[in-house]
């Protein structure tokens, strides 16, 4: 199976584990990526703020890149350029009138036969399958993971229609079925503060403390992200908020991608670990290891 | 089942006839006043319901809005009302299939459940619930509580029988070749109860100490718990069983319940011939075992080694089943001379059955094998030991074969000592038939297997044995029997040395016992042929089973054929068909519930260790502890609920318990309406799951929350939180979850109420609990609602106008953090102990097969699809609705409809009225007048419930001392049918006059008893309860001897009582079919013409001289239809009826008379007042409401200032020049100091005329200023609508009103705006005032000639808000419509349909019988004080004058027909002179004095 590939921007800068992982479990889960030739930016930060068909027109003109290039589906994996894409989509698709600003804005008419797909789906319909457990080569028993699907993945649902809006479990059941222990947890959709990690890091460090000390609370040793932004407030900011909470949460914060790479038996450097913050190397080395065969 | 006309017969031209009988489906307070309705107004009813029994989900409720009256207690009497009523037939545990047919005759097909209790005979005690060992979540507690299998959903359930949950027959019963009910005995063991437990494995198998060893147990392969962890025990807890049993005394077998005097023979004392022998024995037969062998056991003893199944084991399994007196004889073979099959059947035996097992060894087939000293057959080897005690030495063994007489042989080897054991077998570990368990012994004892080998060669010197030459094989195809075939691979031969080589590769029945003429047919194998299923051989005399007919197989499938045997010889010898019901039908199999079972693994068999297993042949296994046994036991995930345990059966005294009844069962019946009252399933709130339901444990629905209120709730009533059960000290509640909202674009009507009521109780509970109430809009729209909503603020309870966008648990406290906005805008966060989640209600989770097989049509919310202006009325003709199946409402509203839907039916079948109900009949009555009172006495055990704790025999003695008792005696259930029986024969044996029963409660059982002792000719009155369950046995359960001390004073005093009971005559009145109904409006002229199309003529009084009252001024509806053609064409049929005589122009000035017997004067308004008397039946009041005329907001005084309904008519006639702004306000009038109540419909109206004035003007600008919005039930995706049109809604707070002001010349309204709390200006071209609904002034007069009262808001007032609302206290009078209280027009319709159909259960008879316990005045001593007028509550008493000796004698009387008896009367009269028959002065005096001097 053969999907375009979009990283867009994070995947290409701070989220380079994300996009290092991905490749690396691809080949093993049985899938190919292939990135999207002359990609341009998916319209998050600027013209998301500035312009509504700008911030249409261009995952749009990525999405006939895309097309372009003979295939149908592309997997973006950053939660921001994902929601992008839901969101231009369903926009020409609601509004004949919007679709005609876009398409004079594109000079064409909208591609709205592509569909953006994120890995959490792709991935978790191969983990569901019968085949999948012959996979996993190592025990990640006594990985308690948090899994964090920010608030972009699932909202709004009449949008993005992509899992249990409130209470999204996909990545739980990757996370499961890699043979790890999710935890039940309430902050799994709420808000790390996102691209206020510049400008307002007061905002970020309340609300991402928030949601690292009830993952802790919860027995978590870990949390998994399947967003670049989501993992920078969590795992950059964790030693700042430490600080000005007093309380130690030592949490590594993986990529999911990251967590399926161990379970396939990816070595932590194939896999990027070596690139968080929070280093997740003691956690790891805590773990039995290899699951006998 | 009895279906009134089974037939259907069919009139002359060919259209069906109808058929006077109404299916009601659903049993809640819908169903069951629908019920009521038909079947007191002719029609046989049948009520069907899917639960075990009727009540719904008002049952479940804590308390009911607004009056805070227990639910329970207002819905139990209905029960009751419905339960023994003569012509409703309840169905339960029933679906409906198919509705074929067509209106006036459906042929209805249903679907019921097994119950497995004779409903006719169990008598409710719950003695088979004490004993049940299976406890689920209770459905009715919420699953907060637990219950039985077999089980009553609550206390006061009808019918009252319990009835067992049986999801299906478990996976384990079904796999086991024998039928074993091992479900059943595993529970028995997870409860300790092993002796029980024992008994019941018997019942399937005889053999427990042997199959829990030897057994290859299909049963766990097949466990449902199996996929989830790992399968039950069952072979290891069988042998518990038997263990345990060692422990305990001997206790010799049970005798046959009949002896019979055929003999039969059995051939062979192994498991086959023994369970035959027994199972026969056990049916009263003479066995005799034939057994060629010096022991019996057949190959357990001779084959199976002792370290496997010890023979002490063996022998005292055996000795159990010979001891039931089987004739066992051993050494003696059959077919040896003078003991042949012949001789047998010389000898008198009727039947023989062969079970001669499989004891020939099979060869390897190779050259030199009968010449090589060290070759031998498993059979002979094992033999050798086993019988003989010859251990043959060996050193070096080798075992050719893969089954478990191969292992045997191996671990046999070992033990007798040889150095090296090898086994060769031709395929690979997968493919072995071996127990894996063996192999695995076998290989830790140092057995050496050989896959994928087989013998080519013997090797051998002198005659005696070296060892073997073998081939290498690989596995091909697989054959027919699905295992792979294994094939030799060339030249890949090699040698094994070895002194012994045992050949374990088959066995074969050696049948050369048998006579050699042909007779019997053998198979190719050389084994019997016989019937699969009767196990019967070409002899029609003998039986076969077990290895010799099946070859080698296992002892499960020998005790299998013995069993299956013993059937057949039985029905043989007695001359019955061999088959007939013995095809194994297919059981439905229980699939079982794992949501929430945790993990856990199988408890293992303890082993001795390898060492010390060599040179012996002690036991390996040593079998479970108790504690092991206990807990593997409590494994099982009772898949099927009931386990068959038969526990019950063997407490069930009035043996009411029928495991046999099918699974489910097709029934039909024929009837000529359907009513549906299915009801609704509350929101299932996992699907809001930010709310967490399902996650933490402390937030709970709000029907859970209606329990955990309950008294006889799963917390009897303290407020807990289900999460650590400690008392909640702050509460919140969250309105709308699956309400209002995308998915779910309706209000669902009775939350806001519901939880307003159960915050208000739970603070009555706890009075410093703090209730926080969160909404969107407080929608207390119904009579009385927004007073209960005033009286909850100022009881403390807060209210937040936010709809909650999280809540979250915290860590480790089980608290929850609610977040939501302030009224101010800001965000908060607030921790609460416990959350409550409002569910809206949704349509039946099947709604969509319902409508299905019933051909309805639902509607885009997924309910009953119904018509604006027929509510009651389905898409298909002749089925009719009611309650929420068609749109979310409240019981009134539920119960209005169900009257209304049976008025329908009433009207369809009214040609059939009256034949296919019953009558009571009974036989003259025996004067006992003067008498001599002969008192007899019954009391009842009532199973355990009254016996258990009180000495019965005893209170029968003591009755026999009291003066006048003749007789006395007692039963177990003095309410079964055969105690009906006789009690009746005593009375006519002893010449009894005055009967006292003292058992359970009059309140369901007086009728039974009185109508018993009127069928043995004694007036009904002469009959006495004494209540010792309920208020004796029940509530002194602990302390059984004042307990008996009690129960001796009440039957004291009842007899007391009864000796002073006089004979009492029911007055029965005739019955004038006509009927009036007050006024022409939507509602009147509805309620007029249900009643003339039920045949009834009907007088229609109006007071203008126009019909069509209020409607006449409703130009548009929310949806498309035209109210105004409706109104016409409902006119011109009123007009034209010619059952119906109108008034025009008329209003009543007087009524006399009661129900039945009613005289109305009609006056003409104005033109002289002409009087007109009407005699009628009943009468209904349909006199509707007015709109308010405000004085406000400059209405009146300037133009441009209107009411909502001249807003209506200037939409509706276009007259909206110049109008481009509008202006609503809301509640003008309405929820204020002088009318506290809601007006209802004005927000829809302000809607209404919001859209369709946007339509017309889409430019215009609508404003509405509003409290709460409250477009309830469906009327709310209109609200939404507006808001997506561009209407702007703004809300404003009661203290700080909108003010209007023209004084600029334009008009100017202002409001307040809480969101800004600023003011917000808007001009305004049209200002249109929603002014409240008021009751007409002449309701009052009204009210008076009909002597009803009025609510304090001048509404009448029903006779109760929720199970009564179109009844007033007063029979014969009904209401319906805007004078019940402010509603919409198809409320409206609903209600005068439902009055219509009251009225019917009067009207539709000619003669009535009244009750004759009632108020009786003693002339002599009345001196007319009128003391006991105003008391009356039913204004039953009037003042009476006549002439008496030259002067005015001043008396009361009192009118029968209005009386209720209860007695306020003679409580008020200072001379005794007014007393209720039943219950006069003296009777009570006598109870007194009884009480207070104990003999």
């Amino acid at each position: 199976m053969k999907y375009a590939y979009f990283p867009g921007c994070s995947l290409h800068s701070t989220g380079k584990e994300y996009d290092i992982s991905l490749r690396a479990i691809a080949p093993k889960l049985g899938f190919e990526l292939e990135e999207v030739p002359e990609w341009v930016c998916c319209g998050t930060s600027s013209a998301h703020a500035t312009s509504r068909t700008m911030a249409a027109a261009l995952p749009l003109y990525n999405m006939a890149k895309v097309a372009g290039a003979g295939a149908d589906r592309v997997l973006v994996p950053c939660a921001a350029c994902f929601a992008r894409f839901k969101h231009a989509l369903h926009d020409v698709k609601e509004s004949a009138s919007f679709a005609g600003q876009v398409e004079r804005a594109l000079g064409t008419q909208p591609r709205t036969g592509v569909a953006p797909l994120h890995p959490l789906q792709v991935v978790g319909d191969i983990a569901a399958g019968n085949t999948f457990p012959g996979m996993v080569v190592a025990d990640l028993a006594g990985l308690k993971v948090a899994c964090y699907y920010g608030c972009l993945l699932t909202r709004p649902p009449e949008v993005m229609r992509f899992d249990e809006c409130e209470y999204p479990m996909s990545m739980d059941r990757i996370v499961r079925r890699c043979g790890a222990e999710p935890v039940d947890w309430s902050f799994k959709t709420d808000c790390c503060g996102a691209s206020f990690s510049l400008t307002l890091v007061d905002v970020v460090h309340e609300l991402t403390a928030k949601i690292l000390a009830n993952a802790k609370d919860l027995g978590a040793n870990c949390i998994a992200v399947a967003c670049s932004l989501c993992h920078a407030n969590l795992d950059a900011r964790q030693s700042e908020i430490e600080a000005k909470t007093g309380r130690e949460f030592g949490l590594p914060i993986f990529y999911f991608t990251q967590i399926v790479g161990l379970a396939l038996g990816l070595s932590t450097k194939a896999l990027g670990l070596r690139k968080h913050i929070v280093s997740p190397m003691p956690l790891l080395d805590g773990l039995r290891g290899p699951r006998a065969a | 089942m009895q279906t009134g006309s089974g037939q259907r017969p069919a009139t002359s031209d060919q259209r069906p006839a109808k058929v006077g009988a109404t299916l009601v489906v659903g049993g809640g307070v819908g169903g069951m006043q629908a019920a009521l309705d038909l079947a007191e107004s002719g029609i046989k009813t049948y009520l069907l319901e899917r639960q075990p029994c009727i009540g719904g989900t008002m049952a479940q409720l804590d308390k009911t809005f607004p009056t805070n009256d227990c639910s329970m207690c207002i819905v139990a009497p209905r029960l009751v009302d419905v339960g023994r009523h003569l012509n409703i037939e309840i169905i339960t545990d029933a679906e409906v299939e198919r509705l074929a047919g067509e209106a006036g005759n459906f042929d209805v097909t249903i679907r019921r459940k097994g119950r497995y209790v004779d409903l006719g005979k169990c008598t409710g005690c719950g003695a088979c619930a004490e004993v049940c060992p299976v406890v689920v979540d209770a459905e009715f507690e919420m699953n907060l509580a637990q219950r039985k299998a077999i089980y009553r959903r609550y206390p006061q359930a009808v019918p009252g029988a319990f009835g067992i949950d049986k999801q299906g027959s478990p996976a384990c019963s079904l796999a086991c070749p024998a039928g074993v009910n091992a479900c059943g005995y595993v529970t028995l063991i997870a409860k300790g109860k092993f002796k029980e437990a024992l008994a019941l494995e018997r019942l399937g198998n005889p053999l427990p100490a042997i199959c829990g060893r030897v057994c290859p147990h299909p049963c766990e392969k097949d466990c449902r718990r199996g996929p989830h962890d790992h399968p039950v025990a069952i072979a290891h807890l069988k042998r518990f069983l038997a263990d345990w049993e060692m422990t305990q005394p001997y206790e010799p077998p049970p005798k046959p319940a009949v002896e019979r005097p055929e003999k039969v023979a059995v051939v062979g004392a192994g498991p086959g011939g023994l369970t035959c022998a027994l199972e026969l024995r056990r049916k009263g037969y003479k066995v005799t075992i034939f057994e060629a062998m010096d022991r019996p056991g057949g190959l357990l003893v001779s084959a199976i080694p002792a370290y496997r199944l010890p023979r002490d084991i063996v022998a005292r399994e055996i000795k159990w089943i010979v001891d039931h007196g089987i004739d066992l004889q051993l050494n003696s073979p059959v077919g040896a001379p003078g003991r042949t099959l012949p001789d047998l059947q010389k000898a008198g035996f009727k039947a023989v059955f062969l079970a001669s097992g499989a004891h020939k060894g099979v060869k390897l087939m190779l050259d030199g094998e009968n010449e090589t000293q060290g070759i031998m057959d498993a059979v002979a080897y094992l033999r050798e030991y086993n019988l003989v005690g010859k251990a043959l030495k060996a050193k070096r063994v080798l075992v050719v074969g893969g089954g478990n007489s191969a292992i045997d042989s191996a671990r046999t080897a070992l033990r007798l000592g040889a150095e090296k054991v090898t086994i060769v077998y031709r395929r690979s570990r997968n493919e072995m038939p071996a127990s894996p368990w063996e192999i695995e012994e076998a290989e830790r004892e140092g057995v050496h297997i050989h896959y994928l080998a087989a013998p080519v060669k013997i090797l051998a010197k002198d005659g005696k044995l070296t060892g073997l030459r073998c081939i290498r094989m690989e596995l091909g195809e697989a054959d027919a029997g699905g295992r792979r075939r294994p094939l030799p691979v060339h030249g890949s031969d090699f040698d094994i040395e070895a002194d012994l080589v045992v050949a374990a590769v088959s066995q074969e029945a050696d049948l050369a016992y048998l006579p050699k003429d042909g007779s019997f047919k053998l198979s190719r194998w050389g084994t019997l042929e016989v019937d699969s299923i009767t196990m019967q051989t070409s002899v029609p005399n003998v039986f076969a089973g077990g290895d010799c007919v099946s070859g080698p197989s296992s002892v499960i499938e020998a005790v299998a054929a013995g069993k299956e045997a013993a059937e057949s010889i039985d029905r043989f010898v007695r001359g019955e068909n061999l088959r007939k019901g013995r095809e194994r039908s297919k059981a439905q199999r229980a699939e079982g519930d794992f949501a929430g079972i945790e993990t856990a693994s199988r408890a293992s068999m303890p082993t001795i260790a390898v060492e010390e297993r060599k040179g012996n042949f002690r036991e390996v296994e040593t079998g479970y502890t108790q504690q092991q046994a206990v807990a593997e036991a409590a494994r099982c995930v009772q898949c099927a609920t009931c386990c068959e345990c038969l526990e019950c059966l063997k407490a069930c005294e009035a043996k009411a318990i029928r495991h046999d009844m099918p699974f489910e069962s097709i029934e039909h019946l024929n009837v000529g309406a359907v009513v549906l009252a299915p009801g609704f399933d509350i929101f299932d709130p996992k699907l809001k799951q930010e709310f967490g339901y399902g996650r933490y444990p402390n937030v709970v629905s709000s029907l859970e929350f209606e329990r955990i209120l309950s008294a006889s709730g799963p917390y009897t009533g303290k407020i807990l939180r289900p999460g650590d059960r400690q008392k909640p000290g702050k509460i919140a509640f969250i309105q709308c979850v699956g309400s209002r909202d995308d998915e779910n674009n309706y209000c669902s009507s009775v939350c806001c109420m519901y939880a307003t009521k159960e915050a208000i109780i739970a603070k009555e509970h706890e009075h410093d609990l703090d209730c926080h109430i969160f909404f969107i809009d407080m929608r207390a729209f119904g009579k009385g609602f927004d007073e209960y909503y005033e009286r909850a603020k100022k009881e403390g309870i807060k209210y937040t106008r936010c709809r909650p966008s999280s809540v979250k648990e915290i860590p480790g406290t089980g608290d929850l953090v609610v977040r939501y906005q302030d009224e101010a805008g800001a965000f908060q966060e607030e921790t609460f102990n416990l959350v409550v989640l409002s569910c809206g209600l949704r349509p039946p989770s099947d709604m969509e097969a319902i409508a299905g097989k019933l051909g309805l049509q639902v509607n885009a919310h997924g309910f009953c699809s119904t018509e604006t202006f027929s509510p009651v009325e389905t898409s298909r003709p002749g089925v009719f609705v009611c309650g929420p199946f068609s749109e979310p409402k409240d019981i009134p509203e539920t119960v209005m409809d169900a009257s209304g839907a049976a008025g329908k039916a009433l009207a369809l079948l009214s040609a059939v009225r009256g034949t296919l109900v019953k009558k009571r009949e009974y036989p003259p009555e025996i004067d006992v007048v003067g008498k001599e009172p002969r008192v007899g006495v019954f009391v009842c055990h009532c199973g355990k419930n009254i016996g258990g704790i009180v000495p019965v025999p005893d209170i029968v003695e003591y009755a026999k001392t009291l003066p006048n008792v003749v007789h006395s005696d007692h039963f177990l259930y003095t309410c079964s049918n055969d105690s009906q029986e006789k009690i009746k024969a005593a009375i006519l044996e002893h010449g009894l006059n005055r009967i006292v029963v003292a058992a359970c409660t009059p309140r369901t059982h007086e009728p039974l008893f009185q109508s018993t002792i009127r069928e043995a000719g004694l007036n009904q009155y002469l009959f006495d309860f004494a209540n010792i369950r309920d208020q004796c046995t029940w509530v002194h359960m602990h302390v059984p001897e004042p307990a008996t001390a009690k129960a001796k004073d009440l039957v004291r005093m009842a007899v007391a009582k009864a000796r002073l009971l006089e004979p009492l005559r029911r007055k029965t009145l005739s019955i004038n079919n006509d009927a009036v109904v007050v006024g022409g409006g939507l509602a009147g002229m509805t309620a007029a013409l249900e009643l003339a199309e039920q045949g009834f003529t009907t007088h229609l009084i109006e007071r203008e001289q126009d019909l069509g009252g209020n409607m006449r001024q409703t130009r548009f509806l929310l949806g498309d239809e035209d109210p105004q053609a409706y109104l016409a064409s409902a006119i011109d049929k009123v007009r034209k009826h010619a059952r119906i005589k109108l008034h025009l122009g008329s209003k009543v000035t007087g009524v006399e008379g009661f129900f039945g017997n009613f005289v109305t004067t009609v006056s003409t308004v104005g033109n002289g007042g002409k009087e007109t008397r009407i005699e009628h039946g009943a009468i209904v009041v349909a006199t509707g409401a007015e709109e308010f005329k405000p004085s406000e907001y400059l209405h009146g005084k300037d133009p441009r200032v209107v009411t909502a309904r001249e807003l209506e008519t200037r939409i509706a006639d276009g007259k909206l020049d110049g109008v481009d702004r509008v202006v609503m306000i809301q509640c003008v009038g309405s929820r204020d100091e002088e009318r506290p109540y809601c007006s209802r419909i004005c927000c829809r109206q302000a809607v209404k005329n919001a859209i369709r004035l946007k339509k017309k003007k889409p430019s215009a600008a609508v404003f509405v200023l509003y409290r709460d919005i409250r477009t309830y039930g469906f009327s709310e995706e209109h609200y939404k609508k507006a808001r997506e049109m561009g209407v702007i809604f703004l809300r404003y707070e009661a203290d700080r009103k909108p003010t209007v002001d023209a004084s600029g010349g334009r008009l100017v309204v202002t409001t307040r705006d809480p969101i800004l709390d600023a003011d917000v200006g808007i001009e305004a071209d049209l200002v249109a005032l929603s002014a409240a609904v008021v009751p007409r002034p002449d309701a009052k007069e009204l009210a008076q000639h009909l002597k009803v009262p009025l609510n304090a808001n001048g509404f009448f007032l029903e006779a109760h808000l929720k199970l009564r609302p179109v009844d007033f206290a007063t029979d014969g009078i009904y209401l319906c419509g805007l004078a019940h209280s402010p509603k919409t027009a198809p409320e409206s319709i609903s209600q005068a349909a439902g009055a219509a159909g009251r009225a019917c259960t009067i009207l539709s008879r000619d003669r009535i019988e009244l009750d004759a316990a009632l108020s009786r005045p003693i002339d002599e001593l009345c001196d007319g004080c009128a003391y006991c007028i105003d008391p009356c509550p039913y204004k039953a008493i009037k003042l009476v004058e006549y002439k008496w000796q030259g002067d005015v004698k001043k008396t009361v009387e009192v009118d029968e027909a209005k009386c209720k008896g209860c007695g306020v009367c003679m409580a008020t009269c200072p001379k005794k002179a007014i007393m209720v028959r039943h219950y006069k002065l003296e009777q009570i005096a006598a109870m007194v004095e009884a009480a207070l001097r104990p003999m």
